[in-house]
């Protein structure tokens, strides 16, 4: 794990109640530490080829595409529902097939994901076979952003997240409909990733941990 | 089939696009030449007259310098070559926009995006690459002539691929 940068203090905060209210008085906001060093990271890598794995937005891609990134929007968990629905043979879903269909693209093609909170809506088998292919589909040295809620339940679908700027993001999501949070312990998004490296964990004051990995 | 003053699209004056500049977009104006929703057609289109689509389309697109509207009931699959593409139908293909690209909230679009500016309206979807760097090179579909005489001679449009000129 890399060396948590300063100004840090008091966002780290051992079994805090886990509640999406990041910023006193600014509902929905959430103030973000991984989204900074992703994009340093990806300064000097050239053209930069960005997998938004959220539906398209205009604050978001007015942010990448102001940095010039050639941004790829696979709206991943629309259309993983959308696939299950349609889905009506006789054997069982293939998520391998989906992920197929689902990234067309040549190895080495990515120097950025966002996922933003995806994994906490698949099982970890599932979650497992993602990284995997992220991690085929991306560059070496190329950059991943993941969150993790540590909440005992979590919005019935991943929350949007719109780019306010660097430090900020602001989320939709419909509070009335939750499910249960995987929770995933350090140690299983480790095991999770466990072809990338981890560049950082952020513990957020709301129970989200970001996640910021790199392709060895 | 061709008509410039349909009245369901209202004229430029009277749209209200409040993050817009409505000197180089708003919706479908009097000026505007009309495909019809019952249209299908197959083949490539060039012109140098804003266009606006409710029908079906297969082929390539090519307005070049002026502005193209698909409508909510539009279905096209080609390839788009315009200054201001405005979709709220359904769209497969590449789009080429040389000034902007606006989704509106009923439009659907599976393709990729070169167009310095994009605007995209809650409920969009949208699907595929975007590139805001990349300069738009409209290419040469036909001649004016092959153009003409594939007009003239075609009555069946779903049975044949054809050119269409608008000037």
């Amino acid at each position: 794990m890399g060396t948590n940068p300063s100004g840090l203090k008091g966002l780290f905060k051992k079994g805090v109640p886990a509640q999406l209210s990041p910023i006193e008085g600014q509902e929905n906001l959430h103030r973000t530490l991984g989204l900074k060093e992703f994009v340093a990271r990806l300064e000097g890598r050239g053209k930069v080829h960005l997998l938004e794995m959220g539906p398209a937005l205009q604050e978001n891609i007015d942010y990448l595409g102001g940095r010039s990134y050639k941004v790829y929007i696979q709206d991943f968990f629309e259309e993983l529902g959308q696939a299950r629905r349609e889905f009506s043979g006789d054997q069982e879903f293939s998520f391998e097939k989906f992920l197929d269909r689902t990234f067309p693209n040549p190895d080495n093609t990515f120097d950025a994901v966002l996922a933003w909170d995806l994994f906490n809506y698949l099982s970890p088998k599932e979650a497992n076979t993602l990284a995997r292919r992220l991690y085929l589909q991306m560059k070496v040295g190329g950059v991943l952003l993941a969150f993790f809620s540590s909440s005992k339940t979590i919005p019935d679908s991943p929350l949007v997240y719109r780019i306010i700027d660097t430090n900020t993001l602001q989320y939709d999501s419909n509070p009335d409909n939750q499910r249960t949070a995987p929770n995933f312990t350090n140690n299983e998004i480790v095991k999770m990733m466990d072809r990338f490296a981890v560049v950082n964990f952020y513990f957020l004051r709301n129970g989200v941990r970001e996640a910021l990995l790199a392709k060895k | 089939m061709w008509d410039r003053k349909d009245p369901r699209y209202p004229s430029q004056e009277t749209t209200t696009e409040p993050s817009m500049d409505n000197k180089t977009f708003a919706g479908p104006s009097d000026s505007f030449v009309n495909i019809g929703s019952s249209l299908f057609f197959k083949g490539d289109i060039e012109g140098t007259e804003d266009l606006a689509i409710e029908g079906e389309i297969e082929g390539k697109i090519n307005l070049k310098d002026n502005n193209l509207h698909l409508g909510p009931k539009s279905r096209i699959r080609a390839e788009i070559y315009a200054k201001t593409v405005t979709i709220e139908g359904d769209v497969r293909g590449d789009v080429y926009a040389s000034e902007r690209l606006i989704i509106k909230k009923s439009g659907r679009l599976n393709g990729n995006i070169v167009a310095p500016r994009l605007v995209l309206e809650d409920g969009a979807r949208f699907k595929g690459t975007i590139d805001m760097e990349k300069s738009v090179e409209p290419p040469k579909i036909g001649t004016r002539e092959a153009a003409s005489k594939s007009l003239l001679g075609s009555s069946d449009s779903r049975d044949k691929s054809t050119n269409l000129e608008l000037s």
